[in-house]
């Protein structure tokens, strides 16, 4: 019976924790929910300026960068989560995609922005976890240069990057390749037909 | 027992500082201090967590058996780091993703059992919150002071805004690992030197 009686108690104080974190729960589940639609939202609008989307089709399996063969990097850590339809006047223009890949500190997650034309409109990125003040420069203006250029991407340390080219974030070069290895995956599932819904 | 409350606050703040005078709960430490904001915050919600935690813990310290006492301290301060990190998510969010896996692991900070232990299950509520602020500011001012150090000599700027000249080198070390037992030991150092010098007087 020594045991009972601590038993007991335990079950007592677990049954109270439960509540209590029931409550919390219930009362913040609505706000955390809109804060990442937020989120998610400005990203969308930041990637394709100007476009109205179509509800997010949330793919169940992963679009995995690891079938593409990209000549500069292996893509097989990018995955790509969902995608919508971006509409301009009335007209699809071109997809926001979520695509996740890994960074120095873990991951690193995107919203990708690509026209018809297979053009980069914008990166934006929304979750990381990289070294503050090398790293997480991934989202400051660094991530403008993304928005015109056409994919394959490779990273340069020059500091005049070309055409097809992205300058390295100074001594952050794994965040820099991370970014640019979503983008080329979501320029290959672009390229291969895989997202359904506004393509001409 | 009774004990001055302005008495328990100094102890956690200066006399038995966690960090520099008990070097107790280092991973936090040294981990998200690579700048004054992150520092700063990961100290609030420390502090926040360990007077709720030692306030109730305190609350429930008769009603508990010795045999079952971790488990139950655990169950109490894991609750607390929940709730803290879902107030986060909900309503600040930019601090919830830049201390990120640092939440969670509050719950094993030693210091929040540490105090549970030594302090709320032996004191009455009140000393037990009392301690609970003081040390978790303690905790606060030594993590935001290791996190200015960093963040001025790594990036040239304090809390995001630089106030170095750009012509002033930067020693990207200092944001990264080392970085954080340098400025530790250095800041370890002032701190137990103006402590003899105390004692001497």
């Amino acid at each position: 019976m020594k045991i009972l009686k601590p038993g007991i108690i335990l079950l007592i104080i677990c049954a109270v924790a439960a509540a209590l974190l029931g409550a919390v729960n219930a009362v913040t589940e609505a706000p955390i929910a809109e804060q990442n639609a937020k989120t998610t939202a400005e990203a969308m609008t930041v990637v394709l300026a100007g476009a109205e989307f179509d509800e997010a089709v949330e793919l169940e399996e992963p679009i995995n960068g690891g079938q593409f063969s990209d000549p500069n990097f292996d893509l097989s850590d990018a995955n790509i989560t969902s995608y919508a339809v971006g509409n301009i006047d009335g007209q699809a223009a071109g997809y926001a995609v979520s695509v996740t890949t890994n960074g120095y500190g873990g991951d690193v997650v995107m919203m990708v922005g690509i026209d018809l034309d297979g053009v980069i409109t914008g990166v934006s990125v929304t979750s990381m976890s990289e070294t503050a003040g090398l790293g997480a420069n991934c989202q400051t203006e660094w991530i403008d240069q993304y928005a015109g250029k056409l994919a394959p991407l490779n990273v340069t340390k020059t500091g005049n990057a070309g055409e097809s080219e992205i300058d390295a974030i100074t001594s952050a070069t794994i965040t820099s390749k991370a970014v640019t290895r979503g983008v080329n995956c979501v320029y290959y599932a672009f390229t291969e037909g895989l997202f359904e819904g506004g393509a001409a | 027992m009774k004990q001055n409350p302005a008495k328990i606050i100094m102890n956690g703040l200066l006399t038995e500082n966690p960090t520099f005078v008990q070097v107790i709960g280092m991973c936090p430490t040294l981990a998200v201090t690579t700048g004054a904001m992150n520092g700063l915050g990961m100290g609030l919600s420390v502090t926040a967590v360990l007077t709720c935690s030692n306030l109730f813990i305190s609350l429930i310290r008769k009603f508990v058996p010795d045999e079952i006492r971790i488990p139950s301290f655990i169950v109490v301060i894991a609750t607390f780091v929940t709730i803290v990190q879902l107030v986060l998510k909900a309503y600040i969010p930019a601090l919830d993703s830049a201390l990120g896996l640092y939440i969670p692991l509050i719950v094993v900070n030693c210091l929040i059992l540490a105090r549970a232990e030594a302090f709320a299950s032996k004191n009455d509520p009140v000393s037990s919150a009392l301690d609970g602020i003081g040390m978790g500011l303690g905790f606060t001012v030594a993590l935001t002071a290791i996190g200015i150090v960093r963040e001025i000599l790594g990036t040239g700027a304090v809390f995001g805004v630089t106030i170095l000249p750009e012509a002033f080198p930067k020693t990207i070390a200092m944001i990264l690992p080392p970085g954080a037992f340098f400025t530790l030991a250095a800041l370890m150092v002032i701190v137990n030197k103006i402590k003899a010098s105390k004692a001497e007087a």
